[in-house]
């Protein structure tokens, strides 16, 4: 179980979830794959707005309306739904309880954690069970133009 | 009728991998009840124990979420070649 995001994606995660912060951002991961016959490839994110009703700083959820949207748009492209991104504002990039409760088998789950509005980690997750255990799950940047991975697999805050 | 119900990724291990089942039915429920008859374990992650739809399912009737079509929990009636599109709430949170 492993998965690939590619420089793309990766820098607009960052700036998706800097510049929602203090409140959680959210969105989907497109790509191909399914993290077990083949790696997950994380070609784009797709932001969505957080509707969580009660407290944005520490929850999010995502309409229905635009998870359907979004299928609609990875077929169009040829690609999967993957999995979805969240931020923690001013937490690590772990997986909370109440991640671990609404995660679903299959997906990948990617956590950014931002600290004053900076990327200071981002990790990844599946569901491998019902007991409701993320493993984390390693994940390389990606260079989509020579489709090899990047020589630093670790993702420092950028300077 | 003859439905086409498209499948999400974390419900596809329940269908051997499909994307997509046609099934025949004369309502929406009737279309998911004959796609939960293929797997007990699907069935427990689409019902609760009453048989209502869980409240994490989320289901459309081409591009209308069916909830809004029957807000009491009515039938709603399924044509010929209609699709299906059952989605999976997406929420979480950071640690408290």
């Amino acid at each position: 179980m492993v998965a690939e995001l590619v420089e793309s994606a990766l820098s607009d995660l960052r700036n998706l979830c800097e510049t929602a912060y203090p409140l959680e951002a959210c969105g989907a991961l497109l790509g191909t794959g399914d993290g077990d016959l083949s790696p997950w490839r994380v070609m784009r994110v797709i932001p969505t707005p957080n509707r969580h009703g009660d407290d944005k700083r520490r929850y999010f959820s995502i309409s229905p309306e635009l998870q359907l949207a979004i299928e609609r748009e990875a077929e169009h492209a040829g690609e999967e739904v993957l999995g979805y991104f969240h931020s923690h504002p001013d937490c690590p990039a772990l997986p909370s309880d109440c991640d671990r409760t609404h995660a679903w088998p299959s997906y990948l789950y990617v956590i950014c954690s931002v600290v004053k509005a900076r990327t200071v980690g981002i990790a990844a997750f599946a569901k491998v069970s019902q007991d409701g255990t993320l493993l984390p799950v390693p994940v390389t940047p990606t260079d989509p133009v020579n489709q090899s991975s990047l020589e630093s697999p670790s993702w420092p805050s950028r300077s | 009728m003859a439905v086409t119900i498209l499948i999400p990724t974390p419900l596809r291990r329940f269908v051997g991998g499909s994307k997509s089942l046609e099934v025949i039915a004369e309502t929406v429920q009737g279309a998911l009840t004959a796609l939960a008859d293929q797997s007990p374990e699907l069935h427990q992650q689409l019902f609760d124990d009453q048989g209502h739809l869980r409240s994490f399912v989320n289901v459309f009737l081409g591009e209308d979420n069916v909830r809004d079509l029957a807000p009491a929990g009515g039938a709603v009636a399924v044509h010929d070649g209609d699709v299906l599109t059952l989605l999976l709430a997406i929420a979480g949170g950071a640690p408290t």
